[in-house]
């Protein structure tokens, strides 16, 4: 939903709708057209152009729509490639090709009339600023070489880049967030904090020469806007750690075997883990117990924590919500329980 | 005499192509009385979860169980309304400026296209269905493909 369209995707994957949210009336649509691994999805949309990417097996082709008419305003087909999803930002659409299984190069297009403003040789998985694209190259095949190349967002002009010898047990490389003077990422089991002016590290942990634990891969997922918006940087390596996004400056840790991060609101940050199983009946059933923590993201104090056997949560303004179930397979019940950020003490609950 | 025929090749294959055929034949009859397996069809109620819980900026809590779709008063609990509904596979509901929007897949009484997929707009505050438009029609209850 954006701008008062409604977009919804058929169930086949092939074809994506755009309807009008005031009224329903389907304003256009888009069919990939072709076998059955084919498929058309909304890449982003703004007010007025919707960016698709539709993938017609050998190929694939970004499309520019207007919203209003569905007319095409312009398409972006590299050939025998496959373009990924990429950003829009200061009117420019970056984007990066995949060629025969491996990255090819990424382009900088006007974002409203498609016209080829830069390429640059190298492809990867773009974050942008409004004055750097960083383009990672990631070797998918196992242990490799992963890069990080820095980009004028105007040029196109390579400014710095960072060749990475990965190893056997590191994750591949990942850029998690990017500010005007600062680009965090995870290269070879190490996370840094490097300078976006020259690429050099502001700061890594862990620090050179120690015996503390690097980041676990695909655990900083969700935390990219925790970052920025913060000045704080959170890390879970079987700790869950805050540092000082600046310097590096470790603020506190909380000790857990497994967490996920929740959601970071009015100060606040929910982790959910797998509780302990208390019985080999437990270790077998289908619903598995959750463990709840809330911790003050000032300081790391565990202000609550609560046990369920939760399936699903949100959290709002006035607390968490957990769609807990209970029962055994194909007769489960549901319930709505609502906990209080600051205690976890209950609000209510309902029967669903 | 009766040795002769029993011993005989051809009565013996006789006997064997009998019995196979009665081996056949009783698989056959267990297949038809075996319940149809249909690895597409929906989950009975009660069995997953269907979506995520959601809440608004007006304090509204959906939610979606038992091929129903809940709003709740975010701070009380009050059931404000619900609506249900046989569908086969609701997409995560998605809420904007007071309504709240769901694709769902629903069986229609169609023979060549039973599965339809719907887009529904409902008022948050009052459940009223605002619209509804079928986007889609398939001769398979087809699930959202992960590219």
């Amino acid at each position: 939903m954006v701008a008062g369209i409604v977009y919804a995707q058929a169930s086949d994957g092939a074809t994506l709708f755009a309807l009008r949210a005031s009224d329903g009336k389907v304003l256009w649509n888009q069919n990939a057209e072709g076998s059955s691994q084919d498929f058309v999805k909304l890449m982003l949309a703004t007010p007025g152009i919707a960016y698709l990417n539709a993938y017609h097996s050998p190929a694939g082709q970004i499309l520019a729509r207007r919203i209003s008419d569905g007319a095409v305003l312009w398409q972006y087909s590299p050939p025998s490639c496959f373009p990924g999803d990429g950003p829009v930002l200061s009117g420019r659409l970056y984007i990066s090709d995949i060629c025969n299984g491996e990255w090819g190069e990424t382009v900088a297009l006007q974002a409203e009339t498609g016209k080829l403003l830069w390429r640059f040789s190298k492809g990867g998985s773009i974050t942008a600023t409004r004055a750097v694209v960083y383009v990672n190259e990631t070797d998918h095949n196992g242990p490799g070489v992963d890069s990080v190349f820095a980009v004028d967002a105007a040029t196109g002009q390579m400014l710095w880049k960072r060749v990475i010898s990965r190893g056997v047990v590191a994750g591949e490389t990942h850029i998690w967030a990017a500010t005007d003077e600062v680009v965090y990422a995870t290269m070879n089991g190490i996370w840094y904090a490097l300078a976006t002016r020259d690429g050099k590290p502001l700061w890594q942990f862990p620090r050179p020469n120690s015996t503390e634990l690097g980041p676990d891969e695909g655990t900083l997922l969700h935390m990219q806007s925790w970052v920025v918006s913060a000045n704080v940087a959170y890390l879970f390596n079987g700790l869950f750690q805050a540092f000082n996004a600046s310097t590096g400056t470790l603020l506190w840790t909380f000790s857990a075997l497994s967490v996920d991060p929740i959601a970071l609101s009015a100060g606040i940050i929910y982790l959910s883990g797998l509780a302990p199983a208390q019985d080999e009946q437990a270790v077998f059933s289908p619903l598995q117990k959750q463990e709840i923590t809330a911790i003050e993201a000032k300081s790391g104090k565990v202000l609550w924590h609560t046990i369920q056997t939760q399936q699903s949560q949100v959290v709002a303004q006035h607390g968490i919500y957990l769609s807990v179930a209970t029962g055994k397979p194909y007769h489960y019940t549901y319930r709505i329980l609502a906990l209080q950020s600051a205690t976890g003490k209950q609000m209510w609950t309902a029967q669903q | 005499m009766f040795k002769k025929i029993v011993s005989s090749p051809i009565s013996y294959g006789i006997g064997c192509l009998g019995l196979l055929l009665f081996i056949v034949i009783g698989c056959l009859a267990m297949l038809a009385l075996r319940q149809p397996r249909c690895e597409a069809c929906p989950s009975p109620p009660g069995s997953v979860p269907e979506a995520r819980p959601l809440v608004d900026t007006d304090g509204i809590l959906y939610s979606v169980a038992h091929q129903t779709l809940f709003a709740f008063e975010d701070t009380s609990g009050k059931l404000l309304w619900q609506y249900s509904k046989s569908w086969l596979n609701p997409t995560q509901p998605v809420v904007s400026e007071g309504v709240l929007y769901m694709s769902l897949t629903l069986r229609e009484e169609s023979y060549s296209f039973p599965y339809s997929t719907w887009v529904y707009a409902f008022h948050g505050s009052s459940g009223q269905v605002l619209w509804h438009t079928r986007i889609f029609s398939s001769s398979t209850p087809l699930f959202s493909p992960s590219p």
